[in-house]
C-alpha cells in the first residue's frame, strides 16, 4: 500500500537514498561560484532556473574520505525543503546516481544508533536492497544542522577579524 | 469558486471606498461646510449599500443606508456637520470594515443595534425602514436536524451522492450518522440513508447542499445556538442512535432541546466577546493591511504582452539562425533580444510601484486619534503622495514611519497652552513629504515642536557611558547618539512611544531596505527625520569588482571614489587606518576579509565607501564594469551571511555577491568609541 520512491546514490563507498518527493531535479555538476566565509562543506552557490541556490558537499559534511573513486563526473540533486515558514531549495553533490527504487514503508528499518560514523539524527532509516544497505537521509535535519554550522562559522570569522 | 473571486473583488473595492471615505471625513473635519466632500461621502455610502446588497450583506446594507441618510440630510442642509457626526461616522466606518472583512460574522447584534440607534438619533428617524424588504433576520447559529433518504433511483437521475456527502463533511459542526434500510438492501437497491445534526448560521446553506434532491430531505431546526457544544446533547444523541434508526428520534431531540434551552444563558458570553472585539478593533485601526493587489493600467499590460511576443519571435529567429550557422544574424538578434529583455525588466519592475499616498492616508487617521488622546492640536499635511515606490518597501515602511510620527506627536509637538506661551500657533504641524531623485526616494517627517536638545542628549550619553565628559562633538555626531540602542531623551516611558521602537530599531529596519535615516533639528523650532530609500528593492546600480575570480557588486550610491593602489606601499596608521585626502579611513582588504585566497598583486584597486556619516576603504584586485543588478535572495540557509544584500546573476550566467556596505563595517569600531 504505502510505497515510497527513493533516488538511490553513492558517496565514496557508501549508499544513500533521498525521498523523490523532496527532489526537484537531478543534474550534472553545474557552474558554481565560491561563497566566502562559509564552512568547508558549502561548495558555493549556483544558478538554478534563475534562482540562486547554495550547493553543499555531503562527503565533506559526513567527513567521508575525499579520494575520488569515480571518474570526475559528479551530480547535484536539487532538493526543496520546508522550514518554519518558507520553501528553500538547495543542491547536494553526490558521486553517482544509481537508480530510483520503490520501497514499501515497512521495508525501511530502524537505523542502529550505536557505532555509526553518522549522526543517527540524520538517518531516517535503512533499506536493505540489492544486497546493499542504503541509508535513507533525513535531509531536512541535515540542512537544519548545516544552517547552524554556517552561522557558527560566521561568528568565528567575525571574532577573528 | 467564481463567486468567491467576485466576492474578494467586492471586498477589495469596498475597502478602497472605505479608505477614501475615511480620508474625506478627515478633510470634512477641517472644512465642515464643504458640500463637495459631503456629496462625495454620500455617494460612496450609496455605492457600498448597493454592492453589499448584491452579496446579501444585510447588516452592511443597513448601516450604509443610515450612514447615507445622515449625509443626505446634511446635503439638504437639514442638519449640519458637527464633531459628534464626524466621530460617529468614523465609528460606523470601523464597523463597516469589520462587517465586510468577517462576512458579517464578527459583530454582535447588540453592537449593531447601538450603532444604528446612534445613527438614527442623528437623523431623527423613529422607525426603522428596512432598505431591503425581504431581508431575513440577522444570522444566528442554529442546530438543525436533517434526515436524508435518497430514492433508489438517485444514480439514474445523474446525482452524485458522494458530492452531497462531501458537502456535509465540509460543514464545521456536524454529526453524520449513516443507516441502512434492510428491506431495500435485500432487494439489492440503494439502501443507505443519513441522519445528520448540523450547526449553521443559515438554513439556506444547508438547503443548498440538497438542492437537487429537495424531496428526499427533511431539515428541521432543533435548537438555537450550537447544541454540539453541549456534551449532554451529544450523549443524548449518541444513546439514541446506538440502537439504530427510529422515526421518533426527531421528536425526542426536539423535546430535549426545548428542555435544555430554558437553562441556557447566551447573553453573558455574547457581551464578553463583544468586549474583546472592541479591543481588537482598536488595534485594527493601527495596522496597515499591506498590499495584496496592484492596479495596473491596461496600457501597461499591452506593452508587456508586446514585449513578450517580441521575445518569442526573437527566440524562434535565433533558433533558425543557429540552425543555419549564420553568425552575423545571431549577433544581430542577440542585440535585439538584449534591448527587449531590458525593456521587459523595466516594465515588469514598474508594475510593482504604487503611489505612497496609500501609506500617507493610513497615517492621517492615526495622527488624529493620537492627538486627541494627548490633548494636542495637530495639523497633518502630506506632500508628494504621488511618488511611486516599490510595494514591498511601502509595506515595510509602515511601522518605522508610525513610530517616527508617534515620537513627533508624543515628544515633539507641545501641548496647546505651551505653544501659545512660546509664541507658536496653537496647532502643531506635522508634515509628511515624499520626493524622488534619480535613484533614491526621500521621505521626510517634519514637525514644528520642541526639536532635539543637544545638551540633554550629551548629558544622557555621558550618563550611559557612551561618550566622555568634555568630548567635542559635531551636531551630526550628537544626533548619531540617539541611534544608539535604548537611548531616549524622554525621562519617562509613555504609553504611546516609550515602549515602541527606539531610533536604533527604526534605523535598522530602514537599513534592511537598503536605506538610511538622517536627522536635522533646531532646538525649539522642530525636527525633521529623513528616510532615504532606494526607489526599487529589486534592482541596484552597482560596480562590479573582483578578487581572485570571485565577483562582488558594490552599490554605486555608496561609492565615493575609486583609485589605483599598491597594497605593498601603504603607509597605514595604527595598523589599519589609511590616510586619504586628509582623513583617516578604516581599511578593509577584501582578500583577507572574505578569505578569498590568491596572492596580493602590486596593482590593486581602492574603493572608498561613503555611508553618509562614515567612510571607509576597501581593496579589491580588479574593477570591471557597472552592472544594474537584479537582486536575488541567497535563501534561508545562507541568511546568516549578511555581508551580502543578496546575489545577482551576471550576463554570462555566473554569480556575483552584492555587498552590503553597512554590514561590512559592523564590527569596525564606531568612531565615537575610539
Amino acid at each position: 500500500m504505502d510505497k515510497h520512491k527513493f533516488v538511490y546514490f553513492q558517496l565514496w563507498e557508501e549508499y544513500f537514498a533521498i525521498d523523490v518527493d523532496k527532489i526537484i531535479e537531478v543534474m550534472e555538476m553545474p557552474k558554481m561560484a565560491k561563497l566566502p566565509k562559509t564552512p568547508d562543506f558549502v561548495m558555493g552557490v549556483t544558478n538554478f532556473r534563475g534562482e540562486i541556490i547554495p550547493v553543499i558537499d555531503l562527503r565533506k559534511k559526513f567527513m567521508l574520505p575525499q579520494e575520488e573513486i569515480f571518474s570526475k563526473r559528479k551530480y547535484v540533486i536539487v532538493i526543496e525543503y520546508k522550514s518554519a515558514d518558507y520553501q528553500n531549495k538547495i543542491g547536494v553533490v553526490v558521486d553517482r546516481i544509481i537508480d530510483v527504487i520503490e520501497v514499501e514503508q515497512y521495508d525501511i528499518t530502524h537505523f542502529p544508533e550505536l557505532g555509526s560514523r553518522y549522526n543517527p539524527e540524520f538517518i531516517f532509516g535503512v533499506i536493505h536492497y540489492d544486497d546493499k544497505f542504503i541509508l535513507v537521509l533525513d535531509i531536512e535535519k541535515i540542512l537544519e544542522a548545516a544552517e547552524v554550522e554556517i552561522l557558527k562559522n560566521l561568528d568565528l570569522t567575525q571574532t577573528d577579524g | 469558486m467564481d463567486f468567491d473571486k467576485l466576492k474578494n473583488l467586492f471586498i477589495k473595492e469596498v475597502n478602497e471606498i472605505i479608505a477614501k471615505t475615511e480620508a474625506l471625513l478627515l478633510d470634512l473635519e477641517r472644512d465642515q461646510d464643504n458640500i463637495d466632500i459631503i456629496t462625495e461621502i454620500y455617494r460612496h455610502m450609496h455605492t457600498i449599500k448597493g454592492a453589499a446588497g448584491m452579496y446579501g450583506l444585510n447588516l452592511t446594507v443597513r448601516i450604509a443606508h443610515l450612514f447615507e441618510d445622515v449625509y443626505k440630510k446634511i446635503k439638504n442642509s437639514e442638519i449640519s456637520v458637527n464633531k459628534d457626526i464626524i466621530n460617529l461616522s468614523f465609528k460606523a466606518l470601523d464597523y463597516l470594515k469589520v462587517l465586510i472583512k468577517s462576512d458579517e460574522a464578527d459583530v454582535s447584534q447588540k453592537e449593531i443595534e447601538n450603532l444604528k440607534n446612534d445613527l438614527r438619533r442623528v437623523i431623527d428617524i423613529k422607525e426603522e425602514q428596512p432598505p431591503v424588504p425581504s431581508a431575513p433576520e440577522a444570522k444566528q447559529l442554529m442546530t438543525y436536524y436533517i434526515l436524508f433518504q435518497p430514492n433508489a433511483d438517485i444514480y439514474e437521475r445523474g446525482i452524485r451522492l458522494t458530492g452531497i456527502i462531501e458537502d456535509l463533511e465540509a460543514l464545521e459542526n456536524k454529526i453524520i450518522s449513516p443507516f441502512s434500510d434492510d428491506t431495500r438492501e435485500q432487494q439489492g437497491k440503494l439502501a443507505l440513508f443519513w441522519q445528520i445534526i448540523a450547526v449553521s448560521d443559515d438554513r439556506k446553506k444547508l438547503e443548498n447542499i440538497f438542492i437537487f434532491v429537495p424531496d428526499e430531505v427533511e431539515i428541521i431546526p432543533l435548537c438555537e445556538g450550537n447544541a454540539l457544544e453541549n456534551p449532554e446533547f451529544v450523549d443524548f444523541y449518541n444513546n439514541l442512535i446506538a440502537s439504530g434508526y427510529s422515526s421518533d428520534h426527531k421528536d425526542k431531540l426536539l423535546s430535549f432541546c426545548r428542555a435544555s434551552q430554558g437553562e441556557a444563558k447566551p447573553q453573558q458570553s455574547d457581551e464578553n466577546s463583544s468586549e474583546q472585539r472592541k479591543q481588537t478593533r482598536a488595534v485594527q485601526t493601527e495596522s496597515f493591511e499591506g498590499i495584496d493587489s496592484v492596479r495596473v493600467e491596461s496600457k501597461q499590460l499591452d506593452n508587456l504582452l508586446n514585449l513578450v511576443s517580441e521575445l518569442i519571435i526573437g527566440n524562434s529567429r535565433l533558433n533558425e539562425a543557429v540552425k543555419n550557422n549564420d553568425f552575423q544574424l545571431i549577433k544581430e538578434i542577440s542585440e535585439k533580444l538584449f534591448t527587449t529583455t531590458n525593456l521587459l525588466k523595466e516594465q515588469t519592475l514598474r508594475l510593482r510601484l504604487v503611489p505612497i499616498k496609500i501609506l500617507f492616508d493610513a497615517f492621517r487617521r492615526t495622527v488624529r486619534e493620537l492627538a486627541q488622546i494627548q490633548g494636542k492640536k495637530i495639523v497633518f499635511a502630506t506632500e508628494g503622495g504621488d511618488t511611486l515606490i516599490d510595494k514591498t518597501i511601502i509595506e515595510r515602511l509602515y511601522t518605522p514611519l508610525l513610530h517616527i510620527i508617534r515620537n513627533a506627536i508624543d515628544h515633539g509637538i507641545e501641548p496647546p497652552d505651551e505653544r501659545v506661551k512660546l509664541g507658536k500657533s496653537e496647532e502643531g504641524l506635522i508634515r509628511l513629504i515624499a520626493f524622488q531623485t534619480n535613484v533614491n526616494i526621500f521621505i521626510q517627517i517634519q514637525d514644528d515642536g520642541r526639536g532635539l536638545d543637544p545638551d540633554k542628549i550629551k548629558a544622557k550619553a555621558i550618563e550611559l557611558g557612551l561618550i566622555k565628559p568634555g568630548q567635542p562633538l559635531t551636531s551630526e555626531e550628537v544626533y548619531e547618539l540617539i541611534f544608539m540602542p535604548e537611548f531616549s531623551t524622554a525621562g519617562k516611558i509613555t504609553e504611546l512611544s516609550g515602549r515602541g521602537m527606539g531610533m536604533d530599531i527604526i534605523r535598522k529596519s530602514i537599513r534592511q531596505l537598503r536605506g538610511n535615516v538622517e536627522i536635522e533639528s533646531e532646538k525649539g523650532l522642530g525636527m525633521s527625520v529623513t528616510l532615504k530609500l532606494p526607489s526599487t528593492l529589486s534592482i541596484i546600480e552597482t560596480l562590479r569588482v573582483s578578487t581572485n575570480g570571485v565577483n562582488f557588486l558594490i552599490p554605486l550610491s555608496n561609492i565615493l571614489t575609486t583609485e589605483k593602489i599598491n597594497p605593498f606601499e601603504l603607509n597605514l596608521v595604527s595598523g589599519s587606518y589609511l590616510p586619504f585626502r586628509g582623513e583617516l579611513l578604516p581599511l578593509i582588504n577584501a582578500r583577507e576579509f572574505f578569505d578569498l585566497g590568491g596572492d596580493q598583486k602590486k596593482n590593486e584597486k581602492l574603493i572608498v565607501i561613503n555611508l553618509g556619516t562614515r567612510k571607509y576603504a576597501m581593496i579589491f584586485e580588479q574593477i570591471h564594469d557597472e552592472v544594474s543588478a537584479v537582486v536575488k535572495n541567497l535563501g534561508k540557509l545562507l541568511q546568516g551571511l549578511d555581508y551580502f544584500i543578496g546575489a545577482s546573476i551576471l550576463g554570462d550566467g555566473s554569480i556575483a555577491y552584492i555587498i552590503d556596505p553597512y554590514k561590512i563595517v559592523r564590527d569596525l569600531n564606531f568612531v565615537l568609541k575610539t
